[in-house]
């Protein structure tokens, strides 16, 4: 099998729309956390809070943003995303030759704008009317594979391309496809990640099942009373560990294994039991052939919600036994919020910039460890695991219990 | 002539359909395109009664046909007794593209016009796109990889490929994937550039190794020898040559004399397509399955096998005596899947 590398990443987030910049916020423990400004909020009974992205403030490749504005916001935040990791990775910013370097991206609301820009700028009422042509034609940017075939066509990216629509671990999910994609030979490179908008309907959704926090997302904590909505993207540019040595890239480190699986449980609430989760961290291991002991940290789902939370830390102490005792967890949505399809994407590029600057983030807002887990782990780094950091276990759960837990590991020679 | 290999071969064991004129694809391939269409909806969408009945209103009509026809493949290949006591050895594939269009309007619309206490949080999964496999998982107790994925109309194939690679790399042992095509006015106003109107539909397939079809002394439908996926970037070149230069080396190579097109059809220039193999006078013959049966979007690639399939068993007009023949989507974005479907030969 083919080794997978990491040489390039770019991020577009609630803390910062530029790599270096979301680094240097994760480890200062800042927060993208703020009042909502894109929605009225006053239907929403004091939930007013949300991780919003300004890309326009942060990013100024016009380019970019003329050519993708009549596209969802996900392709253009996605497409900044992939021009800042191309430029990281060292490569062209459009490849003029023919390639096969593909693109796979993971989303949970897709193009949904697309459906609220229709409904707000022609005023559509509750009966079904007929659209009109100019609705249609917007319309058809609905369609969720413009995310990744809309974004190869203008990077010329030749080879193959999809969305994988799979919620909250999508961005997981499109890094482990690629993952394997690369070691069958397919492609020496694709760009994977995941992207999702701010929407009125994800936002009504979480506020509808009771799960958004009105203050912050305090993951795994006491006093933690549930998410916050946010948004953005975030791409790896994932090669063959031999392309990217031809070429002399930079490495920032590899990907040695992933597992999928399904809590097969509810459409919404994940199994308390943690069977799905246990699964693929387990699946993970495996395929990456790693000892569990030899897991540096877990950078946590942890959405701050009483049920997630708790089921995580059930199937983390499934996987880890004792060792969970010791086991440093991470979670960075208190700093930036929940971002959906790309949640796990920019866990994935911190993930990795911990393991390439040997350097891991604090926990924001996380001071006490809910009793009720009836179980001890680390909620700081300690001494023995700074600047000693080999692989960093990467959790994503889902709505219809879709998981997928990706290992990042420190780029060895041999 | 290609060794078989019963521990790496993937093959399509069952097949499950359901379409408004029943569940039956060899009499839906046969009978039904020639004839005028009395209904594109399909009025029982589970006409075995496979699924829970609890519930089912908050499901959307994608994740219905879904459910009925990954069931109807699970119970053609007999794979319960194998679910309950290996649930994490099966995956669930779903190849979709607009099927939470109208759930996603009608959320919105509500959220807006009555405000959001007026929504209903059970609607909400059907407003994403893995809301049928997700479903599918809670129906049957599936607790291996549960993965939609969107390449439009190459959508079916792309789930298919998925499948395909976890069987390959020895994370399933059986892939159960599926592809929907529902029809709504939100759905009509996308595809107003199509031709022909299909009807709703739901196909699904069962992959699986030779190795555990051959232990449970079943003989597969066919063979997948290969799927490989594209994107069409470079506009300087026309549509159907860069098709005809992807596809000429890969029909000598296979040695086929068929192509399909399923999914896709209305993207391509057929007679421009057709003439560059006249061209350099080579024998192919190209078909289009969707001419006969309507525009079927994400779903045309797995009809388009199922196809492929009908002809190897002699129960359609076209004939070939090569074992291989080529089945391609292509989507208008430019994304582009084929596969190399092989002839049971054993």
């Amino acid at each position: 099998m083919k080794r997978v590398v990491i040489t390039g990443m770019g991020v577009v987030s609630p803390l910062a729309c530029e790599k270096d910049d979301f680094w240097k916020k994760i480890l200062n423990g800042d927060t993208g956390v703020s009042d909502l400004t894109k929605l009225d909020s006053s239907n929403y009974k004091g939930v007013t809070r949300a991780a919003e992205v300004h890309l326009e403030k942060e990013y100024h490749n016009i380019n970019v943003i003329e050519h993708f504005r009549p596209y969802g916001k996900a392709v253009t935040y996605a497409a900044a995303a992939v021009d800042m990791g191309l430029k990281d990775a060292g490569l062209e910013n459009k490849f003029t030759q023919k390639n096969n370097y593909g693109i796979i991206l993971g989303t949970t609301n897709g193009n949904q704008d697309i459906v609220e820009r229709i409904v707000d700028e022609w005023d559509l009422g509750m009966e079904l009317e007929e659209l009109n042509p100019e609705a249609n034609e917007t319309l058809n940017r609905f369609r969720p594979v413009e995310l990744s075939a809309g974004i190869a066509k203008y990077y010329h990216l030749g080879g193959p391309n999809m969305v994988i629509p799979t919620a909250c671990a999508a961005g997981n999910y499109a890094i482990g496809t690629a993952y394997s994609m690369i070691q069958e030979g397919r492609s020496p490179l694709i760009i994977a990640g995941g992207a999702d908008p701010f929407t009125r309907s994800c936002y009504t959704v979480f506020y509808r099942l009771g799960a958004m926090s009105k203050n912050d997302c305090k993951p795994f904590d006491q006093d933690r009373t549930g998410m916050i909505v946010g948004e953005g993207a975030a791409v790896l540019i994932l090669e063959e560990l031999e392309h990217a040595l031809a070429r002399g890239a930079r490495i920032y480190g590899e990907i040695k294994g992933y597992g999928l699986a399904c809590d097969a449980y509810d459409p919404t609430a994940p199994d308390p039991e943690g069977s799905g989760a246990t699964l693929s961290m387990s699946n993970a291991l495996v395929s990456g052939n790693i000892d569990r002991k030899n897991i540096t940290y877990v950078s946590a789902h942890g959405t701050g919600t009483k049920a997630n939370d708790a089921h995580e830390i059930k199937a983390m102490s499934n996987v880890f036994g004792e060792g969970i005792n010791t086991l440093y967890v991470n979670g960075i949505k208190s700093m930036l919020g929940h971002c959906m399809g790309a949640a796990s994407a920019l866990e994935a590029v911190s993930s990795v910039l911990s393991l390439y600057h040997q350097q891991i983030p604090k926990n924001r807002n996380t001071e006490r460890i809910d009793e009720s887990f009836n179980i001890n782990f680390q909620i700081q780094p300690s001494k023995e695991i700074e600047h000693h950091v080999e692989h960093v276990l990467s959790n994503s759960f889902a709505f219809g219990g879709n998981i997928c837990s990706v290992i990042f590991s420190k780029y060895e020679t041999n | 002539m290609r060794q078989i290999n019963p521990k790496n071969d993937i093959v399509i064991s069952a097949i499950g359909f359901n379409s408004p004129y029943g569940t039956e694809i060899d009499e839906y391939l046969n009978n039904w395109g020639d004839q005028p269409l009395s209904s594109s909806i399909i009025e029982d969408h589970d006409p075995q009664k496979f699924l829970k009945p609890k519930g089912q209103r908050f499901l959307n009509k994608a994740t219905l046909i879904y459910c009925n026809a990954a069931f109807q493949s699970i119970h053609n290949r007999d794979l319960g007794k194998y679910i309950h006591n290996n649930p994490e050895r099966i995956g669930l594939y779903d190849g979709t593209e607009l099927s939470n269009l109208e759930d996603c309007f009608i959320f919105d619309l509500t959220a807006k016009n009555q405000g959001p206490d007026r929504v209903s949080p059970m609607k909400a999964p059907s407003t994403i796109a893995n809301a049928a496999a997700s479903q599918m998982a809670i129906q049957t107790g599936i607790k291996g990889p549960n993965f939609s994925v969107c390449a439009g109309m190459a959508g079916s194939l792309q789930a298919l490929d998925i499948a395909y690679l976890h069987l390959k790399q020895g994370m399933i042992d059986y892939g159960v994937t599926a592809s929907t095509e529902v029809r709504n006015s939100y759905q009509k106003a996308i595809q107003k550039t199509q031709r022909n109107k299909s009807p709703e539909l739901g196909i699904s397939m069962i992959l699986e190794r030779q190795e555990s079809l051959e232990k449970d002394n079943r003989k597969p439908l066919a063979r997948i020898t290969m799927l490989h996926s594209e994107t069409y970037t470079h506009d300087a070149i026309p549509f159907e040559t860069y098709l005809y230069e992807m596809l000429f080396p890969v029909i000598k190579q296979y040695n086929t004399d068929t192509i399909i097109v399923s999914g896709g059809t209305s993207t391509i220039h057929t007679n421009i397509f057709e003439n560059l193999f006249k061209e350099k006078n080579f024998p192919v013959t190209v078909l289009y399955p969707e001419n006969k049966f309507g525009d079927l979007d994400n779903a045309g690639g797995m009809i388009g096998v199922a196809y492929a399939i009908s002809v190897f068993n002699g129960k359609n007009s076209h004939r070939t005596d090569k074992k291989n023949i080529l089945v391609l989507s292509a989507d208008p974005s430019g994304t582009v899947i084929y596969t190399i479907i092989e002839k049971n030969s054993i």
